[in-house]
């Protein structure tokens, strides 16, 4: 695709999805609903409507965190590695707050007040909190998660299990080519809220979380979402570290090879904490899995070899790689043969870098 | 009596009948076996798929095998530091926590343009840990500004996927700090 | 009184040195246990040899447990951590592994699944007359005791909140989960004959 077409088809949804409040299966559904060479027209609008309940159910799973208070304790696990976290959740009409304190090995948490996000770092006795300002939170002109689907993946209900005494509706998301993972999702039937997740390569599970303990909808104790962390030396404050959303100047930067399935969904540049120089970011997104390409320029410090390889966390891969005089790194939860050709597409458009 | 295990299980005995009822059981095996049988109904209804496992016997060899001595006071004072660190140092597990985030920091060393400054790179030991498992390197150690910096990525990447599962920051407030 | 404070009598009770108190706990928890650490490892058998190790970790640290947390809670920690254990060690193992089959391994293997009662054909047939027989009362119970039990037990409601659902006196409530209980129990009984040597 080239960078045009992916402009035109960003404009697009950005274009459709602030009057769709729900996920589009008509925009994709034409692409499954009805094909050649399948058993035959009816059985087609049969896979297509079961496909259509599955969407429902994926839809209900971004919309409930927006809408509950929850607070429990879930288990991340992948490659043998296992954690166990605490979150607690609020929303009101103050807006969405939220705590996640790991409770193994060293404290770790990240606190959200609507906006404004706050990580502790233990090692370096650093706080750092963003403000995005402007910015919501969840950004309502991006494009709606979920749409196109099913150009990528078959989606599926497969039956009920129970989760932490929640009775779970069963999803599954299977990838169509070895470009992306599977998933599986476990949906509670009440509230829509997902209590366990699998990312899987084929059959084999990547990475997993699920909640060992939920209370789903009670009041919140308020003192629950307050930090943990003490002592601090450090206060690292970054107010609206999206500076544009666009390259300043030229058109800057493209991505020849996607992947298929996979369109630019966000362009910003931004700023990280502790660094001065703005850094690019592209998002992509096949609708479930999302890849992201950080540009910044080539610090004197920085190693001349053309790419570096690093080791996959979890369902992340990520692959670094440099352009002319920058690094382009790229980050996804997606093979990492995936990562590879995207990482290896980015191209060069006269940036240029002004502050 | 049975109808008193009934309650007792569900936290519903009247406080007085409580320690009698506990006793009572202790010494009938009938009564143990009401206990065992209203619990296995529980656990049936609640999952009906499962097969169904009873480890209590290779438990209660294990346990008589092995007798420990038990203070009797159980001291009053709630330390919730220690608390924690205590149940942490005897699991194992924390240090194998430890040893994998040390495991993953980049092997090649960079320094960043513009890295913290404030803070002096330091090397910081949790002693409670360390007494219990001196073979194992659990220093916190100093992430390199590589690791930073992609850990600083993978943070705002997280907002982008489509399904967060519990929140956008799962996968990076689990990785590591 | 609430699940939590029987909970804490017992603990208290088995810190004092009354193993039959800790007993209690074991039967109350052993499934609940089994079911979290499936979540993360595939082997049954596996599973069960960590949930016995996490009990008798427990048992071992009852006297570091102060009553801050709830005890189930304190046990699924042990649980995971145990897990989390296994799994590094099945990874180590795995790399440490040649591509051949050693003849030792294979002898060890063998030997291992003797020791171990896996879930036989016939535990697995007494778990599903179990299961039979307890959906077969529960749908033969008058429907006031039905509710009740499944009120309790499935959606964990206090006998207050059940009285409150049902529009009926706590007494009523706490009688009528006994005798559903007492009812299927009695059902049990023929099932659980057959596999006498105090298993259940």
């Amino acid at each position: 695709m080239s960078y045009k077409q992916i402009i035109k088809n960003s404009a697009l949804i950005l274009l459709v999805a602030p009057f769709s409040g729900f996920v589009l299966p008509s925009f994709a559904e034409d692409s499954s609903g009805i094909s050649t060479g399948t058993p035959g027209g009816l059985q087609s609008i049969v896979n297509a409507s079961a496909s259509k309940e599955a969407q429902v159910w994926l839809q209900r799973i971004v919309d409930a965190p927006r809408k509950l208070n929850y607070t429990g304790i879930f288990v991340y696990s992948s490659d043998g590695h296992m954690e166990t976290s605490r979150v607690v959740h609020m929303v009101n009409n103050e807006g969405e707050f939220e705590r996640i304190e790991v409770l193994d090995g060293p404290p770790r948490e990240v606190i959200r007040n609507n906006n404004e996000v706050k990580r502790y770092f233990p090692d370096r006795k650093t706080l750092v909190t963003e403000k995005r300002g402007l910015q919501k939170f969840f950004p309502a002109l991006l494009p709606k998660p979920l749409s196109n689907l099913n150009n990528s993946y078959i989606v599926k209900k497969v039956g009920r299990e129970r989760i932490s005494d929640y009775e779970c509706q069963v999803i599954v998301l299977e990838a169509k080519d070895r470009m992306r993972y599977s998933q599986k999702l476990w949906v509670d039937v009440a509230t829509g809220l997902l209590l366990k997740a699998a990312v899987m390569e084929r059959s084999q599970v990547v990475e997993q979380f699920v909640f060992t303990q939920i209370e789903i909808d009670s009041e919140i104790d308020k003192e629950l979402l307050k930090p943990g962390y003490v002592t601090k030396s450090t206060e690292v404050n970054i107010t609206n570290p999206v500076i544009s959303g666009t390259v300043k100047g030229e058109l800057g930067w493209e991505i020849k090879n996607l992947p298929s399935g996979f369109s630019k969904i966000n362009e910003v540049r931004r700023i990280f904490a502790g660094k001065t120089t703005p850094v690019g970011h592209i998002t992509l997104s096949d609708g479930l899995a999302a890849v992201s390409v950080f540009i910044r320029p080539v610090t004197k410090n920085d190693p001349l070899g053309p790419h570096e390889s690093y080791p996959q966390q979890g369902a992340i891969n990520i692959y670094a790689r440099t352009v002319g005089k920058n690094v382009v790194t790229t980050i996804g939860e997606v093979p990492r043969v995936t990562v590879v050709q995207i990482g290896n597409s980015v191209k060069n458009y006269k940036v240029k870098w002004t502050k | 009596m049975k109808d008193k295990i009934s309650a007792l299980m569900d936290g519903e005995l009247d406080r007085i009948d409580v320690a009698d009822t506990i006793s009572q059981i202790k010494e009938s095996e009938e009564l143990r076996n009401e206990w065992s049988t209203y619990h296995l109904i529980g656990d049936v209804l609640r999952q009906p798929e499962m097969s169904l496992p009873d480890i209590t016997l290779n438990i209660r060899n294990e346990v008589d095998i092995d007798p420990i001595a038990l203070t009797p006071d159980i001291p009053k004072e709630k330390n919730n530091q220690i608390f924690a660190f205590a149940i942490a140092a005897s699991m194992v597990a924390a240090v194998a926590a430890v040893t994998w985030m040390s495991g993953q920091t980049m092997e090649r060393p960079l320094t960043d343009e513009t890295s913290l400054q404030a803070v002096a790179p330091t090397v910081t030991i949790d002693p409670v840990l360390a007494q219990k498992e001196e073979t194992k390197t659990e220093k916190l150690v100093l992430q390199d500004p590589a690791s930073i910096r992609i850990n600083d990525y993978m943070f705002v990447h997280g907002e982008f996927t489509a399904i967060r599962g519990v929140s956008p920051y799962m996968r990076t407030v689990a990785r590591r700090p | 009184m609430g699940d939590r404070e029987i909970d804490q009598q017992l603990v208290e009770r088995a810190q004092r040195g009354d193993k039959q108190a800790f007993d209690l706990l074991v039967i109350k928890y052993q499934r609940r246990l089994v079911r979290l650490l499936s979540q993360f490892i595939r082997d049954s058998a596996e599973v069960e040899d960590i949930a016995q190790e996490t009990f008798i970790k427990a048992y071992k640290s009852l006297s570091s447990f102060r009553g801050d947390s709830a005890f189930y809670t304190w046990l699924y920690r042990i649980g995971i951590n145990a897990a989390k254990n296994f799994l590094v060690a099945q990874k180590r193992r795995a790399s440490n592994a040649s591509s051949n089959f050693d003849i030792e391994d294979a002898e060890n293997f063998e030997e291992g699944g003797q020791l171990r009662e896996l879930a036989t054909p016939e535990s697995e047939l007494i778990s599903k007359q179990i299961a039979q027989t307890v959906s077969q009362a529960l749908n033969e119970l008058p429907e006031e005791l039905r509710t009740a039990i499944t009120l309790r037990e499935i959606e964990g409601l206090s006998y207050e909140e059940i009285a409150s659902v049902m529009n009926c006196p706590t007494g009523t409530i706490r009688s009528r989960i006994f005798r559903a209980r007492e009812v299927i129990s009695v059902k049990l009984q023929s099932v659980t004959e057959i596999s006498k040597d105090k298993r259940w």
